[in-house]
C-alpha cells in the first residue's frame, strides 16, 4: 500500500486512531491506563551455604486521576536471615579464607513506602516518586523527578531524571553505652551518605518491530560508604613485624564450612567472633583487624543500550542489553543481557533469558593486605572483588480475562571469580557462591 | 513454532449487509471466542447507531436534532463526531452527516425526480455547521435537522470487530461487514486475501483486483442502490450542495490502514463526483475507480476477466 | 568465557530497516512479548539484588532507591 505523506492524508489517519479502541493493544507508548491496577510480588531470594536468604513482599496501587493523571503507592517488606561473610584469614600459604560473622546471624527488616505521581501530556510524560527505607540500622530518604519528551510521532523520546537518596546507616551492634563502643562508628554518632543520579536517555523506533534505547547515568555518592559490619586484616604492622594474636607469633587459621564456621585451635578471633560480641575496636586492631573503609566519594558512570525486536514469523521478541559502568574506584563494569519472549499457545508467553555481568576488582579491595595501604582506604567485601556472573532465568507470563496479569519467574545466579573477563583481577574463588531468586507477581486491573 | 491454523467462517446479517468474520485460528475455542466478542461488538454498535430502532441512542439524538434542542453524549460518539467534522473539512462540506433528510425527497423505490421546492425546503434543514459540539453534549442551533452515522458507523464497526479478533490472539484473517473489510493478517502461510471488484456495470467481470495483507478495504458505487430517472442511473448517495444524488463515478474502491478512513474517502470520491479521482490521487491511497462513462483508474485496476 | 560473548555479539540486528513509524503501524511493538519487563515490582527487586551484590548501582532508570547496600 503506497501511502505518501502528505498532510490531507495524515489529518484523516490521525483522526481515524483517535476513534476509541482503533488499536488493538492496550497500551501505545505514555498513553496512560484508565483502569486501577493493584500489583503484589513475593520474591524469595536464598544464597548457596544457607549464607542469606530474603523473603521480600511488595503491594502496589496505580490510580488514574481526571484525564491525564496518575497516582501510586508501593510499599515493600524485605526480611532477611543468614549470614553474611566479614572478613579473611590468610592461611598458611597466604590463600584467603573467609569467615562468616558467625554466631551472630544477621535478621534484619527493611520496609520501603514510596508514592509517585505522573502526567501524561500529549507530548511527554513528567513523573515524580517520594519514599522512605527504614531498617534496624539503616534510614533512607529517596525522591526522583522524570521527565520524557516524545518526537516525530512518539517515534523518538528523550528522557532525563535526576533521583536523589539521603541516608543514614549505623552499626546495629553498638548497643549505646556497652562495652564495645566504637568511637569510629557509634550508635550517637551516626553517618550519612548521598547518592544523586542523573539520567539521559533516548528511545527510537526503528521500524514497525524494532527499538532502541541509549542511556546515560551518573552516580555519585557520597559520604560514609564503608560497610560498618566488615573488616579486612592486614599481616604486619607499620613496622613490618606481623600482628600477633594474644601473644601467638603466627595468625591462625579458621575455616568456614557451610555457614557455620568452624574453630581451629588458637583461633582466638573465631571464639571471640563465635561467643556472639563483637571484640572491642582496640583489641581487634591489635591482632590486625581493621574496619572496611572506602573513600568518601564514588562516582560511576553507566552507559546502557537496549535493543527490542519482534519476529512476525514465531510471533516472539528477543531483547538485547549491554551496559558498562566506568567506575571511579576501579571496580568497571559490563554486562550482557539476553531475553527471548515467545507466545505459546493458551496465552502464555514464556522467557528464557541469560545474563552476564564482569566486574574488575576495586583498586582498594585485597582478600588479605600485607600491611596498611597509605591512604588507609581497604576493603575486603566480596562485592568489590574482581568476578564474574552468570544468571540463568525463565519467566511465565498469563493473563487472564484481560484482568488479572500473572508472572512466575526464577533466576539462578552463578557468581564466579573464575568468569571475570579480567583474569588479572583481584579476588578469589572463596567467596563464589550462587543465588535463586523465585518471583510471583500479581497484577490485577478494575 | 509451527502451528496450524483452521480456517472458521461466521456469516451473519448486521447493519443491511451480509457480513462475515473468517478467522485462522490454532483451535475452535479460539476462533469462537474471537468471533463472539466481535459479533457482540457489532450488533451493539447496531443497536446504538441504527436508524431502525426506535427508542435507541440515534433515536434520542435525532429527536434533539428534530427541536433544535442539546443533548448530553458519550465520549464514543463525540469520537465519531470528531472524525464526521474530518471528513466535512476536507472534502469541502460535501461529506455532511447532516445531510440524511434529503432522503426525504428521493423514493428509491418509486423514481421520479421530485419537485424542486421540497429540496430547497430540505435543504435549509442540513448543514454540519448547524450542529456545535463541546465536551459533554451536542447542540443543535436549527430544528428539524437529523443525523445519519451509516457512513461511518459500518466501517467504524469492521475496524472495532478486527481489534477484538487481534485482542483475543487472532493474527490472519478477516472482518467482511458487506464489502466493507478489514483484514487481520494474511494467510498463514503469508499469502495476502485476493480481492476483485465487480465491474459497475457487467456482474461478470472484474475491473479491479487487491492483495492485501493486512489493512481495511472499502467500496461504494452507483450499482447497488441507485435511481434511475430518464435513463440516467444516480447513485444513493445525496449531495448536501445540490440535494440531488450523484452522477459521475460508477464504482471506487479505497484501501486504507483503517476502514473507516477507507469508506469516507471513497464517499468523498463518490461525492465529488467526476472530481472524485483527482481528489484520490491527491490524498495518496491506493485505489480503483471507473466512471460512468467507463474510465477506469487507480493503480489496483486490472484489464478485464 | 569469550566464547559466550561471541555468541551475544552474532545477533543480527542488520537485518532492521530504518523508517518512521505511524501509530497505526504501532501493532508489533505494543505487544506484550515486546515490552522489556511485564512487572515493574518484578524489575525493582531484580535490580535491587543486582545492585546489592554487584559494583555497579543500576543505570536501568529505576532511580537512587535507598537501600542498606553498600
Amino acid at each position: 500500500m503506497a501511502v505518501t505523506k502528505n498532510d490531507k492524508l495524515k489529518l484523516f489517519l490521525s483522526a481515524a486512531m483517535a476513534l476509541p479502541g482503533m488499536a488493538a493493544h492496550a497500551a501505545d507508548s505514555g498513553v496512560r491506563a484508565d483502569s486501577i491496577k493493584i500489583d503484589y510480588n513475593h520474591g524469595d531470594y536464598s544464597e548457596s551455604g544457607n549464607r542469606m536468604s530474603v523473603k521480600a513482599d511488595q503491594l502496589g496501587i496505580t490510580i488514574p486521576i481526571a484525564a491525564n493523571y496518575e497516582i501510586g503507592l508501593n510499599a515493600l517488606t524485605e526480611v532477611t536471615s543468614g549470614a553474611s561473610p566479614v572478613f579473611y584469614l590468610a592461611n598458611e600459604g597466604d590463600a584467603p579464607v573467609m569467615v562468616l560473622q558467625a554466631g551472630a546471624s544477621i535478621k534484619d527488616q527493611r520496609d520501603v513506602a514510596e508514592i509517585s505521581g505522573a502526567y501524561y501530556g500529549s507530548d511527554n510524560l513528567i513523573s515524580a516518586n517520594i519514599g522512605n527505607s527504614q531498617e534496624d540500622d539503616y534510614k533512607a530518604q529517596f525522591y526522583g523527578v522524570n521527565y520524557l519528551h516524545y518526537f516525530n510521532a512518539k517515534n523518538t523520546s528523550l528522557i532525563a531524571g535526576y533521583s536523589e537518596s539521603n541516608d543514614d546507616v549505623w552499626n546495629v551492634y553498638f548497643p549505646k553505652g556497652s562495652a564495645n563502643f566504637d568511637p569510629f562508628l557509634d550508635v550517637k554518632n551516626v553517618k550519612s551518605k548521598k547518592q544523586q543520579e542523573l539520567v539521559i536517555g533516548v528511545d527510537q523506533l526503528l521500524n514497525e518491530s524494532s527499538r532502541i534505547q541509549f542511556t546515560l547515568t551518573s552516580v555519585s555518592t557520597s559520604g560514609y560508604l564503608s560497610d560498618p559490619y566488615k573488616r579486612v586484616y592486614i599481616q604486619n604492622d607499620a613496622s613490618g613485624n606481623p600482628y600477633k594474636f594474644f601473644g601467638n607469633t603466627a595468625p591462625e587459621f579458621y575455616q568456614a564450612v557451610g555457614g557455620t564456621p568452624e574453630k581451629l585451635e588458637q583461633s582466638l578471633i573465631a571464639a571471640g567472633e563465635n561467643l556472639g560480641f563483637e571484640l572491642t575496636p582496640a583489641f581487634r586492631n591489635s591482632i590486625g583487624v581493621f574496619n572496611d573503609s572506602r573513600p568518601k566519594n564514588h562516582q560511576q558512570y553507566i552507559f546502557l543500550t537496549r535493543f527490542s525486536h519482534y519476529i512476525e514469523t514465531t510471533d516472539s521478541a528477543l531483547h538485547f542489553d549491554w551496559r558498562f559502568n566506568s567506575d571511579d574506584w576501579g571496580a568497571q563494569s559490563s554486562t550482557f543481557e539476553a531475553q527471548w519472549s515467545q507466545n505459546i499457545p493458551g496465552g502464555v508467553i514464556i522467557t528464557p533469558g541469560i545474563r552476564y555481568y564482569s566486574q574488575d576488582s576495586a583498586d582498594f579491595y585485597n582478600q588479605v593486605f600485607a600491611s596498611k595501604p597509605g591512604d588507609d582506604i581497604y576493603s575486603s567485601d566480596y562485592r568489590l572483588a574482581g568476578f564474574g556472573a552468570i544468571s540463568y532465568k525463565l519467566a511465565v507470563d498469563k493473563t487472564f480475562f484481560n484482568q488479572l496479569a500473572l508472572r512466575l519467574s526464577y533466576e539462578y545466579y552463578d557468581r564466579s571469580y573464575d568468569l571475570a573477563w579480567n583474569s588479572s583481577s583481584k579476588g578469589s574463588s572463596v567467596d563464589d557462591y550462587t543465588y535463586q531468586l523465585i518471583s510471583l507477581s500479581v497484577g490485577y486491573s478494575f | 513454532m509451527s502451528n496450524t491454523f483452521a480456517l472458521s467462517c461466521f456469516e451473519f446479517k448486521a447493519m443491511g449487509s451480509p457480513c462475515a468474520l473468517r478467522l485462522y485460528a490454532e483451535n475452535a475455542e479460539i476462533a469462537a471466542q474471537a468471533t463472539c466478542a466481535a459479533v457482540s461488538e457489532i450488533q451493539r454498535l447496531e443497536d446504538k447507531y441504527s436508524r431502525y430502532k426506535p427508542g435507541n441512542f440515534l433515536y434520542h439524538i435525532n429527536k434533539a436534532a428534530s427541536n433544535g434542542t442539546s443533548i448530553a453524549v458519550d465520549s464514543e460518539f463525540l469520537s465519531l463526531l470528531d472524525y464526521a467534522d474530518t471528513c466535512y473539512r476536507q472534502s469541502d462540506g460535501l461529506f455532511d452527516i447532516t445531510s440524511g433528510v434529503l432522503r426525504k425527497a428521493w423514493n428509491f423505490n418509486q423514481p421520479q425526480i421530485p419537485d424542486p421546492e421540497i429540496i430547497t425546503q430540505l435543504q435549509q434543514r442540513i448543514g454540519w455547521q448547524h450542529v456545535e459540539r463541546n465536551a459533554e453534549s451536542i447542540c443543535f442551533l436549527k430544528p428539524g435537522m437529523e443525523l445519519d452515522m451509516g457512513g461511518i458507523v459500518k466501517e467504524y464497526a469492521a475496524d472495532r470487530a478486527a481489534a477484538i479478533c487481534k485482542e483475543k490472539g487472532i493474527r490472519y484473517g478477516l472482518v467482511d461487514m458487506g464489502g466493507d473489510m478489514h483484514i487481520i493478517g494474511p494467510h498463514p502461510d503469508g499469502k495476502p486475501w485476493t480481492i476483485n471488484i465487480r465491474h459497475p456495470r457487467n456482474p461478470a467481470m472484474n475491473f479491479a483486483s487487491f492483495q492485501i495483507s493486512r489493512g481495511a478495504l472499502a467500496s461504494s458505487g452507483d450499482y447497488e442502490r441507485n435511481i434511475i430517472i430518464d435513463n440516467q442511473r444516480y447513485s444513493h448517495i445525496l449531495s448536501p450542495k445540490t440535494g440531488w444524488p450523484v452522477h459521475g463515478l460508477a464504482a471506487v474502491s479505497v484501501v486504507a490502514p483503517q476502514c473507516v478512513l477507507a469508506g469516507s474517502a471513497c464517499t468523498i470520491a463518490m461525492l465529488k463526483e467526476f472530481a472524485g479521482t483527482a481528489w484520490l490521487d491527491e490524498l495518496g491511497l491506493d485505489y480503483a475507480a471507473m466512471d460512468v462513462n467507463g474510465g477506469a483508474s487507480g493503480s489496483a485496476i486490472t484489464s478485464p476477466v | 568465557m569469550k566464547k559466550i560473548l561471541t555468541l551475544l555479539a552474532v545477533v543480527n540486528i542488520s537485518a532492521c530497516a530504518f523508517s518512521h513509524v505511524e501509530p497505526w503501524e504501532r501493532g508489533n511493538l505494543a505487544k506484550p512479548v515486546m515490552s522489556n519487563s511485564s512487572s515493574a515490582q518484578h524489575t525493582a527487586l531484580e535490580q535491587h539484588t543486582y545492585t546489592s551484590k554487584e559494583a555497579t548501582q543500576g543505570g536501568y532508570s529505576i532511580g537512587a532507591g535507598g537501600c542498606g547496600c553498600n
